[in-house]
C-alpha cells in the first residue's frame, strides 16, 4: 500500500470527487498505481520504498519508479538490522541529483511524520515517553516516536548524574521543550518532568509535613557539617550532631550519596520551608536505661576512642562513652600516661565504677578486673616482719624498695642507721641491690609502706648510758667536716658532732680546709641528746678544763659569787646522790674529792 | 726596772661596751639618764657617771620617762616588755652580746620542749634575767639536789668557770641522756686569771688594781700570792708606796673585771713616777712605754 499524501492540509480532500467517490477512487487508484507502476511524485512528498540492497554507506530503495532511490545509511536509526525487503517511509528530497539519482531521506520522513504530534505535545506541555538511544557530546539522543530528539545534559535530571549511561535503553518520560522545523530538531527535557513531579510532591509534602514525623529521603549532598536529604520535593538538613548518639568525625562515615534513609522531622519552619532532620532520634537515647545496660560493678567491653592526659575514653555503644581515669588503671603502677597502657581503637574490658546519669558520665576502671594487692598487704607484710627487696630508686630523702610486683616501700633516710649521719642514701645502697629490711608501718589508705634497715638491729641508743657519759674525755677521728662543725667517729659505730664554736681557734669558713678527715682530736662529751640522737663534743671545754687545772692550785676556795664554792656544793650534792665518780683532775684540789 | 701589764686585765668586752654606752648616752642625751642597777660593780665608775647625771635606780617601776640603760647582765623579758610599753621612755640595751646569746639559747631550748637547766647562781642578776627566757619549768642548778626531767636543755651563766660547768654536766649526764647543751660560757674570767698567773710567775712583784669589795679582784691578788710573789692590792694609784719597788726588776700589774682601763693607766704612770724619783734617772732618759 502506497499512500500518497500531500503535506498540505487543503489537499486533504479531492476537489473533484465526492467523499464516497474519493474513497472508492482512492482504493482503485492505488490498485492501478500498483499495477502500472506509474507514479508521479513531487519533491517534498513522503513515499514508500522497499530496500533492495546496501552499498557502502547508502541504502538503495525501490520506490516503484524506473530509477532507484538512495538513502544515506547513517540516517537509519538501526543500520545493522536493515535488510533487503524492508519497507521504509521516505521523504523525497530531489528527483534527480547530479548523478541522476533520486535522493531520499528517512529522517526527514520520520520527522514530518512526528512533527504535528510533537507540536501538540509542546503546546500542551504534556508528557511523552522516549527511549534513550545513545550518548553524544552534550547530552543524549532519545528516540521519540521514531525520530531522534536531543536531551541536553543539563536537562537529564534534577542533579548532574554521575553517569548518563544508566539511562541508556530506558524509556523515560519527557517533555518537548523546543522544536525547529527547519533544522528538524526536537529538544526534550526529562528534568522538566521531574521538576513538575517535584513541584507536585513539594506542594503535597508542604501540606502534610510536620514536626515529629518519620519520612524517607534520599541523600542528595554530603558536607562536613551534615547531609542534605531530598524528602521528595523538599530538601532537609540532617546536621552531623543529629546523626548519631556517638561521635562521628564526618557524615560520610554513616551515609552514602543516593542512599535512602528514614529520618525524623525535628524542626519545620513553614515560612522559610526549612526542615531540620534527625537520624539518631529514631533510636532511643542510649542513656535512658543506662543502669540496666551497664550496672555498677559489671565488667563490660568497649573500644578506646580517645586518650587524654588524665585517662582514656572508651565507647561502650554508640553515644555512650565512659572514662577510665588514669588513677583507675593500675593498683600499683604509677601510670605516667594512659597511652602507655591502652591504645586508640583497642577493645578492652573494664569495670563500671560509677554512673552519673544527669551528667552523662560513666566512670570505669581497669584495675578492678584484678584483686587489689593492697587489700591483703597487711597479711602478706605484717608490721615488724623482715623481708628482702630490690632497691628501685634512691632519692635524697630515702630509698624505694620493691617488695612485690608494683609495690614499693620507702626507707626514709633516718631509718637507715641508728647512729650514722647519712648525707645521701647512695652512700649505703646502690640501685638494683637486694637488701634486707623490716616493715615498720603500713598506710593502706595512702598505699604507703614504710621500711627500715636499722630496725633489723636493736637500737644502740637504748642503753647509750652504758657506752658514753657526759663529761667523758676521749680521742676521736674526724670523719668529715660539715657546715657548722665536725663529724667525728666514735666507738660502737656512733658518730659525734663537734660544733665549730667548740673547736679551738677555728671559724666556719676555715673548717673544710683545716680538716680533711682522719685527724685525731682530744674531745669531751658535753651532750647526749637521745631524742635527736646527737652526741656533741667539745675541744674547747676540755682545753679550758686543762688550763683551769693549771690555775687551780693558786685559787682559794671562796664563799662568794661563782666558782669553787659552787663546785664544792656540787660535790656535796653528788655525794648526797651517792654518785661514784673518779675524776682524774690535774693539779691537786684544795679539798680532797668527795668519795662515797 | 720594767713594768708589765697583764695582757687581758680589767674590763671584759661586755662591761667595756656597757660603760662606753653609758658615757655616750650621758653626753648625747638631753633627758634624764638612768641605769637599771649599778652599771658595774665599781664605786668609782658609778660615782663618775653620777657626776655626768647618770643615776642608778633599782626599781624599774619608778621610771616614767627619759632614757634607761639596761646593764650588761640583761633583764627579765617581762621587765623589758613593761619598760618598752612606757611611751616616754627610751631604752638603751647594753646587754652583753654573750648574755644575749645565752638568752637566745634558752629560748631555743625551751622551744624544743626541753626543761632548761641553767648552771649558775640563783641570785645573780644575769641568771634571773636568763630564767625569764628559759620558760616556767626551767631551773637553776645549784648545790641543792635537783630533780630534772627526762628531756633537758643545758646552758650556763656566762661567767661560770669551766670546772664547775663540767662537773655539773657530769652530774646531769648521770641523770638523763637526753640533753641538748648550748655552751654559753664566756672565758674572759678564766683567761684573765691565766694571764695574771703567768705574769706573776715571771714578775718580782705584783700590783693588783681594783675594788676591795670586788671578789674577782681579790681572787687575782690571792692567786699572785699563791705563786709566791709579794702582792699589793690597791684601789687607786694613791695607795702605792715607793718602798714596795726597791728591789723589783719586773713589776707586774693586773686588774679585776670591774676596773676601768683609765685607773690601770694612772697606776702604771704613778709607779713609773715613783721609781723614776727613786732611781734619779739621767736626763734625757726615755721612759719606757707601757705595753
Amino acid at each position: 500500500m502506497v499512500k500518497t499524501k500531500k503535506l498540505r492540509p487543503e489537499d486533504e480532500k479531492d476537489e473533484f470527487l465526492t467523499e464516497e467517490e474519493s474513497q472508492d477512487s482512492g482504493e482503485f487508484r492505488a490498485l492501478l498505481d500498483e499495477y502500472f507502476h506509474q507514479k508521479t511524485f513531487e519533491e517534498g512528498e513522503i513515499i514508500t520504498g522497499r530496500v533492495l540492497r546496501i552499498s557502502g554507506d547508502s541504502v538503495m530503495v525501490d520506490v516503484g519508479l524506473k530509477s532507484e532511490g538512495i538513502v544515506p545509511l547513517m540516517e537509519l536509526s538501526d543500520p545493522e538490522s536493515i535488510k533487503p525487503g524492508d519497507v521504509l517511509d521516505l521523504y523525497l528530497e530531489t528527483m534527480e541529483n547530479e548523478e541522476g539519482q533520486m535522493v531520499l531521506s528517512k529522517s526527514k520522513a520520520d520527522f514530518i511524520r512526528v512533527w504535528d504530534k510533537a507540536k501538540e505535545y509542546l503546546d500542551n506541555e504534556s508528557q511523552i515517553e522516549g527511549k534513550v538511544v545513545k550518548r553524544i557530546k552534550g547530552g543524549l539522543i532519545v528516540d521519540l516516536m521514531g525520530v531522534d530528539a536531543f536531551l541536553p545534559g543539563s536537562q537529564i535530571g534534577l542533579r548532574p548524574l554521575e553517569t548518563m549511561d544508566s539511562l541508556l535503553g530506558q524509556f523515560v518520560p519527557l517533555k518537548i521543550v523546543k522544536i525547529n522545523k527547519k533544522r528538524r530538531n526536537i529538544v526534550v527535557s526529562r528534568r522538566a518532568v521531574l521538576d513538575a513531579e517535584r513541584d507536585k510532591l513539594r506542594t503535597a509534602i508542604l501540606a502534610e509535613i510536620d514536626k515529629g514525623q518519620l519520612r524517607e529521603g534520599i541523600v542528595k549532598n554530603i558536607t562536613d557539617f551534615g547531609v542534605f536529604i531530598d524528602l521528595g520535593g523538599l530538601d532537609g538538613l540532617l546536621h552531623i550532631t543529629d546523626m548519631s548518639w556517638g561521635r562521628i568525625n564526618h557524615p560520610s562515615e554513616l551515609v552514602k550519596l543516593g542512599e535512602r534513609l528514614k529520618v525524623k522531622i525535628l524542626e519545620y519552619d513553614r515560612e522559610k520551608s526549612r526542615v531540620s532532620l534527625g537520624l539518631k532520634q529514631l533510636t532511643p537515647h542510649p542513656w535512658e536505661d543506662i543502669e540496666t545496660k551497664f550496672p555498677v560493678g559489671a565488667t563490660i567491653k568497649g573500644k578506646i576512642v580517645s586518650i587524654v592526659d588524665y585517662g582514656a575514653f572508651i565507647e561502650l555503644e554508640k553515644g555512650v562513652e565512659g572514662l577510665i581515669h588514669i588513677s583507675e588503671m593500675s593498683w600499683t603502677k604509677q601510670v605516667k600516661h594512659p597511652s602507655k597502657l591502652v591504645s586508640i581503637g583497642a577493645e578492652v574490658d573494664a569495670v563500671v565504677l560509677k554512673i552519673d546519669k544527669n551528667e552523662q558520665k560513666i566512670s570505669l576502671g581497669l584495675r578492678q578486673l584484678e584483686p587489689d594487692p593492697w587489700d591483703t598487704i597487711e597479711q602478706r607484710y605484717p608490721i615488724g616482719c623482715k623481708v628482702s627487696g630490690k632497691v628501685r630508686n634512691i632519692t635524697n630523702f630515702g630509698v624505694f624498695v620493691e617488695l612485690d610486683e608494683g609495690i614499693d616501700g620507702l626507707i626514709h633516710i633516718s631509718d637507715i642507721s641508728w647512729t650514722k649521719r647519712i648525707k645521701h642514701p647512695s652512700e649505703v645502697v646502690k640501685k638494683g641491690d637486694s637488701i634486707d629490711i623490716m616493715v615498720t608501718n603500713i598506710d593502706k589508705d595512702n598505699r604507703r609502706i614504710s621500711l627500715g634497715i636499722k630496725q633489723l638491729e636493736d637500737d644502740p641508743w637504748a642503753d647509750i648510758g652504758s657506752k658514753f657519759s657526759i663529761g667523758q674525755d676521749l680521742k676521736c677521728k674526724v670523719n668529715r667536716p660539715l657546715e657548722r662543725g665536725l663529724l667525728v667517729d666514735m666507738d660502737h659505730g656512733f658518730e659525734g658532732f663537734v660544733p665549730v664554736s667548740e673547736l679551738e681557734g677555728i671559724t666556719e669558713d676555715k673548717l673544710a680546709e683545716t680538716f680533711k678527715g682522719g685527724e685525731e682530736l682530744d674531745l669531751k662529751i658535753i651532750e647526749i641528746d637521745s631524742s635527736n640522737r646527737r652526741i656533741a663534743l667539745s675541744q674547747k671545754i676540755l682545753k679550758a678544763e686543762q688550763e683551769s687545772g693549771e690555775i687551780k692550785p693558786y685559787l682559794k676556795a671562796e664563799q662568794s659569787s661563782t666558782g669553787t664554792a659552787f663546785g664544792d656544793a656540787l660535790n656535796q650534792a653528788i655525794k648526797g646522790k651517792k654518785e661514784e665518780k673518779k675524776e682524774d683532775e690535774k693539779g691537786g684540789e684544795e679539798k680532797p674529792e668527795a668519795t662515797a | 726596772m720594767k713594768i708589765e701589764v697583764a695582757k687581758r686585765a680589767g674590763f671584759c668586752f661586755g662591761v667595756k661596751r656597757a660603760v662606753k654606752l653609758a658615757y655616750e648616752t650621758a653626753a648625747k642625751s638631753r633627758q634624764a639618764v638612768c641605769t637599771l642597777g649599778p652599771i658595774i660593780h665599781n664605786p668609782q665608775v658609778v660615782k663618775d657617771l653620777e657626776s655626768w647625771g647618770v643615776k642608778a635606780i633599782e626599781k624599774p617601776s619608778r621610771v616614767k620617762n627619759g632614757v634607761l640603760i639596761i646593764r650588761s647582765h640583761g633583764v627579765h623579758p617581762r621587765v623589758l616588755q613593761q619598760l618598752r610599753a612606757k611611751k616616754g621612755l627610751t631604752i638603751i640595751d647594753a646587754t652583753c652580746p654573750f648574755v644575749t646569746k645565752a638568752q637566745k639559747a634558752a629560748a631555743c631550748l625551751r622551744d624544743e620542749k626541753r626543761q632548761v637547766i641553767i648552771i649558775g647562781e640563783k641570785e645573780h642578776p644575769e641568771v634571773i634575767a636568763l630564767k625569764g627566757y628559759a620558760g616556767r619549768d626551767s631551773m637553776v642548778f645549784n648545790h641543792k639536789s635537783v630533780k630534772v626531767g627526762p628531756r633537758i636543755g643545758v646552758l650556763a651563766q656566762t661567767t661560770l668557770s669551766t670546772d664547775d660547768f663540767v662537773k655539773a654536766l657530769k652530774y646531769l649526764g648521770s641523770k638523763t641522756n637526753d640533753i641538748h647543751l648550748i655552751n654559753t660560757i664566756c672565758r674572759a674570767t678564766q683567761v684573765r686569771q691565766q694571764d695574771t698567773m703567768q705574769l706573776a710567775k715571771r714578775s718580782d712583784l705584783m700590783i693588783v688594781v681594783g675594788g676591795r669589795n670586788s671578789a674577782n679582784t681579790s681572787r687575782l691578788a690571792e692567786m699572785c700570792r699563791k705563786v709566791g710573789k709579794p702582792t699589793y692590792h690597791v684601789e687607786t694609784e694613791d695607795e702605792l708606796k715607793a718602798r714596795w719597788f726597791s728591789k723589783a726588776g719586773l713589776v707586774g700589774v693586773t686588774a679585776g673585771a670591774s676596773t676601768p682601763d683609765a685607773l690601770v693607766r694612772k697606776v702604771v704612770s704613778r709607779i713609773r713616777d715613783i721609781t723614776a724619783k727613786k732611781e734619779k734617772p739621767v736626763k734625757g732618759l726615755k721612759v719606757q712605754k707601757v705595753q
